[in-house]
Parts: C-alpha cells; structure tokens; sequence
C-alpha cells in the first residue's frame, strides 16, 4: 500500500464514519476547499474542469439541504430554516452566476457562508440531535 | 461559457461517471415543479419583508375592491339625483301653469272643470315629486353611510386617504331632504300639505276669493319649495360625479400603489441578499446552530452527502 492509497482509505473511512452535524460541517468545508482550490490556480490547467466540479457538488449539496429543509417532518428551529434556505437560495444564485460569468468574487462568499456554518455545526454547545 | 452549455455539462457529470445517480435523481426530484414551488411557497412564507408588503398589497386589493364598489354605488346616487332634479324641475313648472290656470279661472279665461282637472293632475305628479325625493334622500342617507365605512377601510389600510372633496364635506348632506324639512317645518306646512285637489272642489266660483287665494298661497309656497329642492338635487348629483371622479383616482392611485408593493415584494426577495447580508445571515445562523443540536438533513441524506465528496 503506498502512501496515497493510505491516505484515500483513510478518508473514506472518515467520511463513513462521520454523522449528523459532523458530516454536514465536513461536506461544507470540503466544498469550500473546493472552490478554494479553483480560486487559488484560477485560470490554470484543467480550470474549466475544476470550476465546473466544484460547482456542480456544491449545488448538489445545497439540494440535498434544501429537500431536507422543506420536509414538514424536518424538527430543525423554524428560525434555522428559514435562515439556511434563505442561504440557500443566495448561494444558488451565486453558483449559476459564477456559471454565466466566471469570476472568483462569487464563489468567496459562498466559501465564506461553508466555513460560518461549518464552524455552528461543529461547536455545539448541547446534545446533537438529528431526525 | 454560456449557461446551456454549462447546465448541460453539469446535467452530464451528474448522470455519468461519478457514482451521482441516486444524487441525480433526488437533484432531479428537488428541481421538480412541485418541489420548485413549495420551496417557493416556503421561502415566501420565510421572507417577513415580502410577505408583509405582500399582505400590504392584498389589504389595499381590498379597499380597492371596495372603492369600486362605492364608486357605482355613487354613480347610482348621482344618477338618481339628477333624474330628481329633473322630476322637480318638471314639478315646478306644473306649479307655475297650475297658478296661471288659478288666474285664468279668476278671470274666466278656464271653467271650473277645467281648473279642477288641471289641480288634480298637478296634485298628483307633486306627490309623486314627494316621493321621489323621499327616495333620493334615503338613498343618500345609503351613500353617506358607505362611504363612512370606505373612510374606515381606508385609513385601517396604510393611510390611503381617499380626498373625496364634497365626500368628506358638504356633498353627501342630505339637502335634499332638509330642504323639504325646512320646508315642514315651516310656517308654510299647513299650506304646502295640502291636498289641491280637494281644495278646488270646495271653491264655489271665481269670485271665492277667499278659497281660490289660499290654493294660490299652496301653489306660491311648493314653488318655492320645489325649486329649493331642485337646486339642492342638482347640487347633490353633482357632488356624488365628484366624488366618483375622485374615488376613480384614488382606486387608480391605490392600483399604482399595488403594483409597486408587488414590484416591492419581488425585488425583496431577488435582491435583499448580497453578499454583506448573507455574511451577516450566515454569521448569525452559525452562532445559532452552535446553540443546538440540529443537523439540515435526515439520516436518508447522511449516505448521499457521504458520497458527495468521497
């Protein structure tokens, strides 16, 4: 085994051991290390690319949390909700702006918005629940 | 880069080779109309600024709607009382012929029959007057009702204030009505209630001075009261077309006023959020999941979002 397949393993078991709120913080920084890599070597090799998966995973992710929110079974504070699938929209937007006109601005506030809720996910000052 | 081009070539990343299908699918699902809609309807009910200037323009549909309503129901009154003005025109110059009919009989000029069939008929058609603008009075009594209750709609509704000019002043007294009060009320009552047509009957020949004088008192005192009346219908007919005239333009200015708050509402939601606001917003929401246990999604969603970046 050498030392990348190691370190793939070892994400892998991470990411499937990881739940909740952990997962959720963990899927949002990696997005964000995403489209942080795609700004840091804007416009090299393979940018299109980079740009375009990056993008795409981050809607994908923000769809996965919108269909989750809108659920009536969803026990998440009303308040959260709203603010998150406010977010949301914001950052759609954002995504397919970035589409029709590439530029890094956008994406920094979207990177922005991954780290804040991150850092909420993983600080938790009581006992996790999920449904 | 366009966005066709570059929504297909995510549409074909996400159904192709990297394990996304059963993530495609649920993307495919969330995108849907009925999904598309009810998280509409979710972030509408979610945004407190659109949906209060929403209910804003829905609560001036109502006044508007109201509005209309008085605007027909004035048009009715104003109708009304310029046909009664015309009915009391026509009354009094009934009253006039029947006092030059009065003097031709004091002078022989009209028999007896004739005096007696022309008092009959004026008799009639001044009652039927009387009813007339017993009607047109009872209607505005109506009017001066309704738009009180406009009055309120309006200034419940985010101070539209409807100037209606003779509206809110003079116009909807009822002249009409406390002229023929005054009228009653007046020395002259005896007189201006009197039924003619018997009257006439009691006369005994021109030389009954005495009779034919006070039928020609009745007669001297309806002219009077008739042409009061007609003035004051006149007045009131044209008091109630401006008060449609100008409820037709608050009706329009409260219709600019709507389209404005549903402009208002749209570029609430569209352009509420730019970057400083959702770094605000998510700053915020952040202290508040630190607050709680909650995690956005279920654990049906925890497997995809393993997958999302594996």
């Amino acid at each position: 085994m050498n030392n990348h397949i190691g370190i793939s393993a070892y994400k892998a078991v991470v990411n499937n051991t990881l739940v909740g709120r952990q997962l959720e913080a963990h899927v949002l920084l990696k997005a964000a290390d995403r489209l942080q890599m795609v700004i840091d070597i804007w416009g090299s090799q393979g940018h299109e690319d980079r740009l375009h998966d990056a993008i795409s995973r981050t809607q994908i992710l923000w769809n996965i949390f919108q269909d989750a929110l809108i659920k009536e079974n969803n026990p998440i504070d009303e308040d959260i909700k709203i603010n998150v699938l406010n977010l949301s929209m914001f950052i759609d937007r954002q995504l397919l702006s970035t589409l029709a006109n590439p530029t890094p601005d956008r994406l920094l506030s979207i990177i922005n918005i991954h780290r804040e809720l991150a850092a909420g996910l993983n600080t938790s000052h009581v006992h996790p629940t999920h449904h | 880069m366009n966005i066709s081009s570059t929504t297909s070539k995510i549409a074909s990343s996400l159904s192709s080779t990297q394990n996304f299908t059963s993530t495609a699918t649920k993307l495919a699902s969330s995108l849907s109309t009925s999904s598309a809609n009810k998280r509409l309807a979710t972030l509408s009910s979610s945004d407190p600024a659109a949906l209060s200037i929403m209910n804003k323009a829905t609560d001036l549909s109502s006044v508007r709607s109201t509005m209309q309503q008085q605007i027909a129901t004035l048009d009715q009154g104003s109708n009304a009382a310029n046909g009664t003005a015309t009915l009391l025109d026509d009354t009094r110059k009934q009253t006039i012929n029947a006092q030059n009919v009065l003097d031709g009989y004091k002078t022989g000029k009209y028999t007896k029959d004739e005096l007696t069939s022309v008092l009959t008929q004026y008799q009639a058609s001044y009652q039927n007057a009387l009813t007339e603008v017993d009607q047109t009075s009872t209607e505005s009594s109506f009017l001066t009702g309704g738009k009180m209750t406009l009055a309120t709609a309006s200034s419940s509704a985010y101070a539209v204030t409807v100037k209606g000019g003779d509206l809110t002043s003079e116009g909807l007294k009822l002249k009409t009505k406390a002229a023929k009060d005054s009228t009653i009320a007046n020395e002259d009552k005896p007189l201006v209630d009197q039924d003619i047509s018997q009257m006439v009957s009691a006369v005994t020949g021109p030389d009954d001075t005495a009779a034919l004088e006070k039928i020609g008192k009745v007669l001297e005192a309806r002219q009077s009261a008739v042409s009061a009346a007609e003035g004051t219908a006149i007045g009131l007919s044209k008091s109630l077309s401006a008060g449609v005239d100008t409820l037709k333009q608050s009706s329009e200015g409260v219709t600019t006023l709507i389209n404005n708050l549903s402009t208002g509402a749209k570029q609430a939601r569209e352009t509420d959020m730019n970057d400083a606001s959702a770094s605000s917003l998510s700053q915020r929401t952040s202290v508040m999941l630190a607050n709680t246990g909650a995690s956005f999604a279920g654990q049906s969603d925890m497997a995809m979002l393993q997958q999302l970046f594996k």
